[in-house]
């Protein structure tokens, strides 16, 4: 009953801040603000990392927090695509099976908020096993990782 | 050494051109070291394009095959038949792929896949025919890099450029199973075929020539060797991962675009210099003319004005140009007016001269007038003066004349005086009492000193018209000096004068002169001598040879001597001594014939006196030693020696003499003399006679009426018969100087001169009549 409370507490929350948060990246973009170096509540990672943390933990789920056209130009294998706009308890609820599962959120890159957004509504949600690659899809590419491109 | 310097203008133009020269060679040298850098620059931006557009095309490539790759090992069923290793379906799947990619896409040239399993042991590969079908695995570098990787690294995508037989191959590898590979893909193109396209990119055809040289592509428009002049090439050279060479890719960039940029700029730079020089040339020349030539211009223009016209010195030459040239304007300026100021003074002062000038001439001209005047003058003068010594040769002509005229006429009759004093006195049949006989030795002795007196003064005449001259005969002196001394001694008696001779050896000295003349200086010196002497002095003849071929005679006396004053006088004719003027006889003219005839002799008579000591006359003749005596001459010993008057009876004289009393003397004469004798009045007379008559002798008179005695004598000798040489002695009263020679000339035998003393007379005759 308590927590029920707090968890519509928490999606209220989630919902007035909601469009707060999608005018975000266009106002980080806009001031050209780049995506802050930690986030609490998260652990930050690296390419490689990723790499580790696929053979380590299974049922890693890599998040892809870019909206679909900048997906096209090449994505992760095995991540999910979950723009940042659409990301909310309800939506990380389908994907993820607890609250523990690990996860993973990239977007394009340092200068891209969206992963970062969706690794803090992931933390308010209550996920505790989030990981932010904050380097994203470009260090990726950088370091001559593979990537699916339809 | 001195250079020639051109003129200021001339300088000018050389400078300019110079620059200008330069300035073009610069524009052309930048312009050909732009263009050549230029096209380097080109060159090296065509290779850096070739090598980033080849490297952006192999890129490409790689994401091409990554894509490949990855969309393949994606796929589901690639992914379970590769998982359970159903190989043949994995080949067949391949080999669709392939297939596909190969047939359809055309953007790959695909050559291999090669698929691994995760230790990258080879587990399939592709078997659709490609272009090539190689045996063994295509760029097995990449194969062992991947073994080396760990951890996530093993994701990474891998590509590598290789070569393979040759070839170039490219090769990427990609993981099955990216986040957690199970295996690998290899996936092997052509790389050239992605490279074709840089044509495109380049805007310039390429080529790509293999390592051998061999060509693996070529654009449709790559230029023939007609158009590789105008083209630069350039080359990049692709290397592999393991630095092995592969290939070359080759541009050929035209440049008639560029080179007509080039040639523009190069143009540009050029007209510019031009345009610089040019410009310089003539803003030069403005600024030279306005600062230097004209100032100059017109300091030489006020130069030849004030040539020509001195009176523009005054005028200012007008000050301007360079500040140079302005000051030599002022020092000009100054320097003119100054010469003005001379220029002005010169002027009068020219003026002044000019005038002087023509003073001068006119008195120059008078002057020539009176000179051509004074020279007509000398004319008349030197004629009137010729006139003058005619006359006056005339005169002395005349003169001689006379006194030969004289001499002739006081002769006859002196010659009868003397010969009847003689005969008077000689006369024995007829004695003259003691007083009688003194009156006529008395008008003897005067008659003689008047015949002396004659004879000198003849002789002056003689050398006073220089009609005297000494003959030249061999003169024993010894003689000459006995023959004087016995003259001289009966004066030196009478006058109780010693005679004291100082003679060197003078046997054999030989004088070439006149023997007469000779004695008859010595007996004049010595007579003086004698006559101007103290009683009872002493008169010495000295002679001594002096000087080798000199003769010096000295006469000394220990008479009075002679006052300095009167010894310059002492050879002037008719200048006595004074004291002696009263006490002795004589002319006067002694001293003056005596230094006449030393001279003529060309010797020298000179006097040294003291007044009260006496005076020594000393006469210095030259003679020859060498000269010898041919023949003595006879001393005239006849004089004192008496002979028989008798015994001439038979020899008959005939006289041919024109005057009466001479006739009558002679005849007296010759009839004392014991001689018949015949009287003929003249030549002719006496031709006739002696054709009719035999005559031993002729005694001639020379100035005859009808034929003279020159004429007789010359037809006498021309007779054919043998009187032709009867001997004919003239007698004449002509005494002066060559009528002897005439005489002896025209064939006369002798020459007696009137009067005659009967000694002489006889003398001769006898000598005649004996030959």
């Amino acid at each position: 009953m308590y927590k029920k409370q707090i968890q519509n507490f928490l999606n209220v929350l989630v919902f007035l801040s909601c469009p707060l948060i999608i005018l975000q990246p266009s106002l980080s973009h806009a001031k050209g603000v780049v995506s802050p170096q930690h986030i609490k509540g998260t652990k930050k990672i690296n390419a490689e990392k990723l790499i580790e943390l696929v053979s380590e933990k299974p049922a890693l789920i890599i998040i892809d927090s870019r909206i679909k056209s900048d997906r096209q130009q090449g994505y992760i294998e095995t991540s999910l695509s979950l723009p940042d706009g659409e990301t909310s308890c309800q939506t990380l609820s389908e994907i993820l099976a607890h609250k523990k599962s690990p996860v993973v959120f990239y977007c394009n890159g340092p200068k891209c908020g969206r992963s970062a957004i969706a690794v803090k509504v992931a933390i308010l949600c209550g996920y505790t096993n989030t990981f932010w690659f904050r380097g994203g899809f470009e260090e990726w590419k950088q370091k001559k990782f593979p990537f699916i491109k339809n | 050494m001195q250079l020639n310097v051109p003129s200021l203008r001339a300088s000018l133009v050389l400078t300019v051109f110079a620059m200008g020269f330069i300035t073009i060679a610069l524009a052309i040298y930048t312009g050909q070291t732009y263009q050549t850098i230029t096209l380097n620059n080109q060159k090296q931006t065509i290779i850096d394009r070739i090598e980033r557009y080849t490297e952006e095309a192999l890129e490409k490539l790689d994401d091409n095959l990554k894509n490949l790759g990855l969309s393949l090992q994606n796929e589901e069923y690639f992914r379970k038949i590769f998982l359970k290793r159903q190989d043949k379906e994995l080949l067949r799947e391949l080999n669709a792929h392939f297939h596909q990619y190969f047939v359809t896409a055309g953007i790959i040239d695909l050559e291999k896949i090669y698929v691994y399993d995760i230790n990258l042991n080879l587990i399939t590969q592709s078997t659709e025919i490609s272009e090539n079908n190689f045996s063994d695995s295509i760029c097995p570098g990449i194969i062992k890099k991947a073994k080396t990787r760990t951890g996530p690294a093993k994701s990474v995508t891998l590509k590598e450029l290789c070569k393979h037989n040759g070839r170039a191959f490219f090769s990427t590898l990609v993981p099955i199973g990216s986040l957690a590979p199970k295996g690998y893909l290899q996936i092997i193109a052509n790389p050239v075929h992605d490279l074709k396209k840089l044509d495109q990119k380049l805007a310039t055809p390429i080529r790509i020539s293999s390592a051998n040289s061999e060509v693996i592509h070529q654009s449709k428009n790559w230029p023939d060797a007609r158009q590789i002049k105008n083209v630069l090439p350039a080359h990049y050279k692709l290397h592999t991962d393991n630095h092995q060479y592969v290939f070359t890719i080759s541009t050929a960039t035209n440049l008639t675009q560029l080179n007509k940029e080039l040639d523009e700029t190069k143009k540009f730079l050029i007209i510019t210099a031009l345009l610089i020089t040019f410009s310089t040339m003539i803003l030069s020349f403005v600024a030279l003319k306005k600062s230097t030539l004209n100032p100059i211009k017109n300091i030489l223009k006020q130069l030849s004005d004030i040539h020509d016209d001195k009176n523009k010195l005054g005028q200012k030459v007008q000050v301007s140009g360079a500040i140079e040239l302005k000051e030599l304007a002022i020092g000009f300026n100054e320097i003119a007016s100054e010469l003005q100021l001379v220029y002005q003074e010169i002027s009068s002062n020219n003026q002044l001269l000019e005038d002087e000038v023509k003073e001068r001439l006119s008195a120059e001209n008078a002057l020539l007038r009176a000179q051509e005047g004074l020279e007509d003058k000398i004319k008349a003068r030197t004629l009137e003066l010729e006139k003058v010594s005619d006359q006056a040769q005339k005169a002395n002509n005349a003169k001689s004349e006379f006194l030969s005229r004289m001499s002739h006429e006081l002769r006859t009759p002196l010659n009868a005086i003397l010969g009847y004093a003689e005969l008077l006195l000689a006369s024995k049949e007829e004695p003259l009492s003691s007083n009688q006989e003194y009156k006529v030795r008395v008008t003897q002795r005067a008659g003689i000193h008047l015949l002396s007196l004659i004879n000198e003064v003849l002789d002056l005449s003689s050398i006073e018209s220089g009609k005297i001259s000494i003959a030249t005969e061999k003169v024993n002196l010894e003689n000459v000096v006995n023959e004087t001394l016995t003259l001289i001694a009966p004066i030196a008696e009478k006058n109780n004068i010693s005679i004291i001779t100082d003679l060197d050896d003078i046997n054999n000295v030989v004088i070439e002169t006149e023997h007469q003349r000779l004695k008859q200086i010595l007996l004049n010196l010595m007579t003086n001598a004698i006559t101007y002497n103290k009683e009872n002095g002493t008169v010495t003849l000295k002679i001594n040879r002096i000087q080798g071929d000199k003769l010096k005679i000295s006469i000394i006396d220990t008479g009075i001597g002679i006052a300095d004053d009167q010894l310059d006088k002492l050879f002037l004719p008719f200048n006595r001594l004074d004291e002696y003027k009263s006490r002795v006889d004589g002319t006067g003219i002694g001293l003056t014939i005596t230094k006449s005839l030393i001279e003529l002799m060309n010797g020298e008579i000179g006097v040294e006196s003291s007044a009260g000591e006496g005076s020594t006359f000393w006469v210095i003749l030259p003679y020859s030693s060498k000269s010898k005596l041919d023949s003595v001459a006879p001393a005239d010993e006849n004089i004192t020696q008496e002979t028989e008057n008798k015994g001439h009876s038979h020899t008959k004289v005939l006289v041919v003499e024109d005057d009466e009393v001479n006739q009558e003397l002679i005849t007296s004469l010759l009839k004392y003399l014991n001689f018949d004798s015949d009287i003929a009045e003249n030549g002719s007379i006496a031709l006739d006679k002696l054709e009719h008559n035999n005559y031993s002798i002729i005694l001639m008179d020379i100035n005859m009426p009808v034929l003279n005695g020159i004429e007789t004598t010359k037809k006498i000798r021309q007779l054919t018969s043998d009187k032709k040489n009867i001997a004919i002695i003239a007698l004449t009263a002509n005494a002066m100087r060559g009528d002897k020679e005439e005489c002896l000339n025209a064939g006369m035998n002798d020459y007696l001169s009137k009067p005659v003393s009967i000694k002489t007379l006889k003398k001769t005759i006898q000598k005649w009549l004996e030959c």
